[in-house]
């Protein structure tokens, strides 16, 4: 499907004719839709950190699958669900580039569980932009995990009933609990000024994975008109009224990864060395403070062997241009 | 490992040495038995060439993973055992159709289910005929020693990369586990590559690029397609390998691959010793199956009888007719749950199939292969 | 009312783009966003800026008090009424409807993003840290 042709504006001149990350194009999306106001807030923060070259989004499967069309980045488009494995792979290839996930409620909250849960945990230095409708739209309105109580759909005709078909999911509120998670924070685009937030939280998770802090997620509360068989009006006082009341919008977390909060309290020591199974290891548990007073972390893949040191502005650090870890002012 | 030094290794950990020297910068696997010492040697090894590692949450996961990875242009992997396949299924559907290259190790064990940590052959369905769902196909390498895994590992790369598809390394619990010697003759710099026209790494000066296997519109879809079919007869053109072994005045001729074909391979001899004239026919790859060469032999060597060894109830035995076109007829000995065959059980099996010959006034042949 | 204000000093909407949802129409905070009755190129009914006849519905604005009274339908009134708070541009998902002119140093509008080169959306965030949300 080739992306439809730009915009055909009336007659006033316009201002500002990009090349941004934003492709123009006019979207398939439903009135109402929040996808396209979601989508210009990832491109706005994308054209502000100046990142939209070096960025790689991972379309999850949904309603917003083709946001490859309406974003001007490179994508891949990968299984339901797995857009945070795959983006893992994007980050941990190529850690220079900015890697995104853009998934829905389904995507994520059902068959992509796990994968958003491990990619949390390893505290993968990535963003992910999930757009929480409380329903499943493109396949025409079926329950999804973030269905309200009470909510009606096409597989819960007369409202979900938490007897049988469960309590919704807080997906920010469940990574909350994983040390792994940065900053988790849910918004809403029912108002401007809620979309101003919002944009700031969008902002605020690229920019903590361009300073190397690790896992974070942005919750957006979202409206589908169609599935929700509301006026696209309706659907946002419904977000205000009834969804944010389930699922609280704010802040839900934003914090210092846990490795690097410990780190920094420990005073730095010298490397110690540990054998196992007639191998060496080098095995450096504190930050350092290097000569540009930059701090350094140790970055561990996985478990505690081995791992590369990178300073909080990205750019490597190799342990041997120093003789010891005191060697510092 | 050094290069060009003989070490004697484990099947596992000389693939996943052959990996690192052949460029290899992304693993990512999940461990199951009997694959996991694949994992456990790049958790190790690969922090040391730095590359990444990640031990994901699941196989569904790790084919994810190397989606994302190799979509970016570098050599990524995964390894995993039968039911770890299946999982990745889906993924390699995606890596098929959006036409990204990367190396799938299948260290096969018995099936179905979770079925024993036992060896086996019994996913040779499910890795020629597509490993997912779709009009598909993965190149499928079948080592039948050391040596010729690592050698493999370094042309799955190349190939996988010159045709940009995956490639899967067909072996089975007793390649994995066992030890041979193994050589190394010679190592990659990844940074030698050059990065893929294809590939995601930022729309740097350049429009944007889209790895994906979406086509909403059946026209283009149908194109797509047929762009793959095309390829894949390329494939089947130019990639089909295999070996003969004792094909002169042979009257039974034994197919088999990998393990079994080393089984196979001695009770070949055994006969031998018994004047009893058989070949054997080793396919090293069974996508592209070596069909035409397979018919050929049976053509001009005058086999009357073609005896299949596998470690399953039958799987490339079908593939095995195709080829043969009912020329002679198609016997099959095989065993499941994970035992391996002895010789002598496959001496057994030729016997029988000796026995139904029509006698003839050849002389009878002297053993040594070919 | 001064005669060189800009004839743009309000919303566009581009028409092929809208989608007809009514949220610019709600969020306008003077109202002065209709929804059309004729269809567009895609079968939705676009959004428009009112026009004099449209406002003069309104009891509160009789047609007399509004200096630029223009039957032309597209010829819109309300540059006297319109403060570019954006709040039409920001709530639409289609960005269809955009304000155009310069917005630099017209009192009461909200800045441009600075350093921006996207036209995707454009939010003044400076300076609102603890800018009130709704829906809670």
């Amino acid at each position: 499907m080739t992306a439809p042709a730009g915009p055909s504006l009336q007659t006033a001149p316009v201002v500002v004719q990009h090349p941004g990350s934003w492709a123009c194009a006019t979207t398939h999306y439903c009135p109402g839709c929040g996808h396209g106001l979601i989508h210009r807030l990832v491109a706005n923060a994308l054209d502000e950190l100046g990142v939209r070259e070096r960025t790689v989004g991972v379309a999850g499967v949904g309603c917003a699958i083709l946001i490859y069309n309406y974003l001007d980045v490179d994508f891949q488009e990968v299984p339901h669900g797995r857009a945070p494995a795959a983006a893992t792979g994007v980050k941990r290839a190529r850690p220079d580039l900015v890697v995104f996930t853009y998934q829905g409620d389904g995507d994520l909250a059902a068959i992509g569980t796990a994968e958003i849960v491990h990619a949390a945990a390893r505290s993968e230095n990535i963003t992910v932009i999930y757009v929480n409708n409380c329903v499943y739209g493109m396949t025409g309105g079926q329950m999804a995990p973030t269905t309200l109580v009470g909510q009606r759909s096409e597989t819960s005709p007369e409202g979900r009933d938490p007897t049988t078909q469960g309590h919704p999911i807080r997906v920010a509120e469940m990574l909350a609990t994983l040390d792994g998670a940065v900053y988790l924070e849910r918004v809403s685009v029912t108002h401007p000024e809620n979309i101003k937030v919002a944009y700031r939280a969008v902002r605020k998770a690229f920019t903590y994975q361009l300073e190397g802090k690790g896992f974070s997620l942005v919750e957006f509360l979202s409206p589908c008109p169609t599935n929700w068989g509301m006026k696209p009006v309706d659907a946002m006082r419904w977000i205000d009224e009834t969804v944010s009341a389930y699922y609280p919008l704010g802040v839900i977390k934003d914090r210092e990864p846990v490795h690097l909060a410990h780190l920094v309290q420990q005073p730095p020591t010298a490397f110690r060395e540990d054998y196992m199974h007639g191998f060496r290891y080098e095995t450096v548990t504190q930050a350092t403070e290097d000569e540009l007073g930059r701090r350094t972390r140790r970055v561990h893949p996985f478990g505690r062997r081995g791992g590369r040191w990178v300073s909080v502005d990205g750019e490597e650090y190799r342990p041997s241009d120093h003789d010891d870890a005191e060697d510092e002012d | 490992m050094p290069l060009g030094e003989r070490v004697l290794m484990k099947g596992n950990e000389a693939l996943a040495e052959a990996a690192l020297k052949a460029g290899c910068r992304a693993y990512f696997g999940y461990p199951i038995t009997p694959a996991s010492e694949i994992t456990s040697y790049m958790a190790r090894w690969m922090q040391v060439e730095g590359g990444t590692f990640v031990q994901p949450e699941s196989e569904v996961a790790a084919i994810n993973m190397v989606f994302g990875a190799a979509g970016t242009g570098m050599r990524a992997m995964t390894a995993s055992s039968s039911p770890g396949i299946s999982l990745m299924s889906e993924g390699v559907s995606f890596l098929a159709a959006a036409e990204v290259p990367c190396l799938i190790v299948n260290i096969m064990r018995v099936g179905p289910g979770l079925g024993g940590i036992q060896p086996s052959q019994s996913d040779y369905f499910q890795a020629t005929r597509g490993l997912g769902h779709g009009d598909f196909r993965v190149i499928v390498l079948v080592p039948a020693n050391l040596q010729e895994m690592v050698d493999l590992t370094f042309d799955a790369f190349s190939l996988a990369e010159a045709y940009r598809i995956p490639v899967l390394l067909l072996a089975d619990g007793v390649l994995g586990q066992m030890m041979e010697p193994v050589t190394f003759t010679r190592a990659i710099d990844p940074a030698s590559l050059q990065e893929p026209e294809w590939a995601t790494t930022g729309a740097s000066g350049r429009p944007k690029r889209v790895v994906k296997s979406l086509y909403l519109d059946p026209a283009e879809l149908e194109e797509h397609n047929r762009s793959l079919q095309e390829k894949y007869r390329r494939i089947e053109q130019a990639e089909v390998r295999w070996k003969t072994y004792a094909l002169e005045g042979a009257r039974i001729l034994l197919v088999a691959y990998g393990t079994s074909a080393r089984v196979a391979y001695h009770a070949m001899e055994l006969a031998e010793e018994r004047d009893i004239p058989v070949g054997l026919f080793r396919p090293i790859t069974v996508y592209p199956y070596p069909y035409d060469a397979l018919r050929e032999v049976v053509q001009q060597r005058g086999i009357e009888h073609i005896l299949v060894v596998e470690l399953s109830a039958g799987q490339m035995v079908e593939d095995v007719r195709l080829a043969v076109e009912g020329r002679c007829p198609v016997s099959f000995f095989g065993r499941s749950g994970g035992t391996i065959p002895a010789p002598l059980e496959v001496l057994e099996a030729i016997r029988n199939v000796a026995e139904e010959l029509p006698a003839t006034g050849a002389a009878p042949r002297k053993g040594g292969a070919s | 009312m001064t005669a060189d204000r800009p004839r743009s000093y309000a919303p566009v909407v581009d028409e092929d783009r809208c989608k007809g949802c009514g949220l610019c129409v709600e969020f306008c905070p003077f109202g002065h966003l209709r929804i059309d009755e004729h269809l567009n190129v895609s079968g939705y009914h676009p959004a428009h800026p009112e026009t004099a006849a449209e406002a003069a519905v309104d009891a509160q604005r009789p047609a007399e008090t509004a200096p630029d009274v223009d039957e032309e339908r597209f010829e819109y009134n309300f540059s006297f009424w319109c403060v570019r708070c954006r709040y039409c541009e920001l709530m639409c998902p289609d960005a269809a409807i955009r304000l155009d002119g310069d917005v630099t140093g017209v009192e009461g509008a909200a800045g441009r993003l600075d350093g921006s080169e996207s036209s995707a959306l454009n939010i003044d965030v400076s300076g609102r840290e603890d800018e009130g949300r709704r829906g809670d």
